[in-house]
């Protein structure tokens, strides 16, 4: 007899020569039922109570809580990635544990690793394919959210970028015509910063000039001074005369 | 030490220095000026390593070390700290792995012995082998403690909704 346990739901196949007798074990709504069939192929497909569709090779891979169906989650080995290989890190404190995504384009899957506080890790690959991304299963939502994050971040080649950036480009101009340039606040007034430049280039003139101004005031001074002193020597010479 | 060696080890731990400096001491100058005397040190002592996990246990301890010695110290002690993290201080902390979560910022309120852990194992994926080596605890202490500063999280955060 083979048992396979996932979550609360077990799985019982006994099988006989000519005859299968599979015992279902369902958590949740669907109720308890028995098959008895005489198996023909083994990809017959088979209804049974509680309104589920069993296929033998599916039940071999796993069956999922929610229903008979092949999960696009499956356990595998642990590759103990870091976040810098990681394609996708989510931190839930609240659940006491971190998720690790890595998206494996040629294999059509993504690793996820779950590290709980406790120390354990759990590795699963999901099967880019088989996500659904309405999925209440952590893991599930996990994997949805790094493969569209992987495809956001894939999807710019250097040519669209390109592109991208000359649309920037041609936007800013536009921007900069209607508008004119940027205006910044100095103390009451608002000035852009050529507007500043040409203020200061102002008032570095003015000074210039009023420090000539004075420059020649002093000269004047100066020359005066000297005449003064030159006239009241010739008085005196005068008066010795 | 080599040139080559002290750019190495620069490049490598100059972001993780900071941001564990900055979860302590809270302020991006203080942060700064901690991160110096990390790399100072380990420039005057240059120790040797006997594996990447002990060099990175290293730094960090050194880092916590320092912060420990500057908040106890009589200028910090002397100035009034402000009651929360200025947001523009805060815009200096920036994860390489993830998005910004306001939850690093209840994560600050917590008690040291809460608040390391707790950071190491989720903003810097270190291991519980790793934590109990960098803060020389017992790996079962930290899961406690890793444990409870959850709760304590959980607290504030549902007291905040």
């Amino acid at each position: 007899m083979k048992v396979n346990g996932i979550n609360s739901s077990q799985y019982f196949e006994q099988i006989n020569s000519n005859r299968k007798t599979v015992y279902h074990n369902f958590a949740g709504n669907l109720a308890e039922s028995t098959l008895n069939h005489q198996s023909k192929s083994e990809n017959q497909v088979e209804e049974v109570k509680g309104k589920c569709s069993v296929n033998y090779p599916a039940m071999a891979s796993g069956i999922s809580a929610s229903g008979i169906e092949k999960s696009s989650i499956m356990p595998c080995r642990i590759q103990n990635i870091s976040y810098q290989e990681s394609d996708n890190v989510k931190i839930c404190i609240e659940d006491g544990c971190v998720y690790k995504a890595k998206v494996y384009e040629e294999r059509n899957t993504i690793y996820i690793e779950k590290k709980s506080e406790d120390g354990t890790i759990e590795a699963f690959e999901a099967n880019i394919e088989a996500i659904d991304k309405n999925s209440k299963n952590p893991v599930e939502l996990m994997a949805a959210e790094t493969y569209e994050k992987y495809k956001n971040g894939k999807s710019s080649s250097p040519e669209e970028n390109f592109a991208a950036a000359l649309i920037e480009f041609q936007q800013y101009v536009k921007d900069r015509i209607e508008n004119g340039p940027p205006k910044f606040l100095i103390g009451s007034m608002e000035a852009s910063i050529e507007e500043w430049d040409e203020l200061l280039e102002n008032v570095d003139e003015a000074i210039d000039e009023i420090k000539e101004e004075m420059r020649e005031r002093i000269e004047k001074l100066e020359q005066s001074d000297e005449e003064k002193v030159e006239q009241e020597g010739g008085i005196l010479n005068g008066y010795q005369d | 030490m080599r040139k080559e060696q002290l750019e190495y080890f620069f490049q490598t731990y100059y972001s993780l220095v900071f941001r564990v400096a900055f979860m302590e001491v809270r302020s991006h100058c203080d942060a700064e000026d901690i991160r110096q005397e990390v790399f100072v040190r380990l420039l005057n002592y240059n120790p040797k390593f006997k594996s990447i996990e002990h060099e990175k246990a290293w730094m960090v301890r050194v880092t916590i070390n320092l912060c420990r010695d500057f908040l106890k110290s009589k200028w910090n002690q002397s100035t009034v700290g402000l009651d929360s993290i200025p947001m523009e201080e805060f815009g200096h902390f920036k994860s390489p792995y993830t998005e910004h979560n306001d939850t690093i910022l209840d994560l600050i309120e917590l008690p040291e012995r809460y608040r390391q852990p707790l950071y190491l194992f989720y903003y810097e994926d270190y291991s519980i082998k790793e934590i109990a080596g960098v803060l020389e605890i017992p790996e079962n202490t930290v899961k406690t403690n890793l444990k409870r500063g959850r709760e304590e999280l959980k607290k504030m955060l549902s007291k905040e909704r």
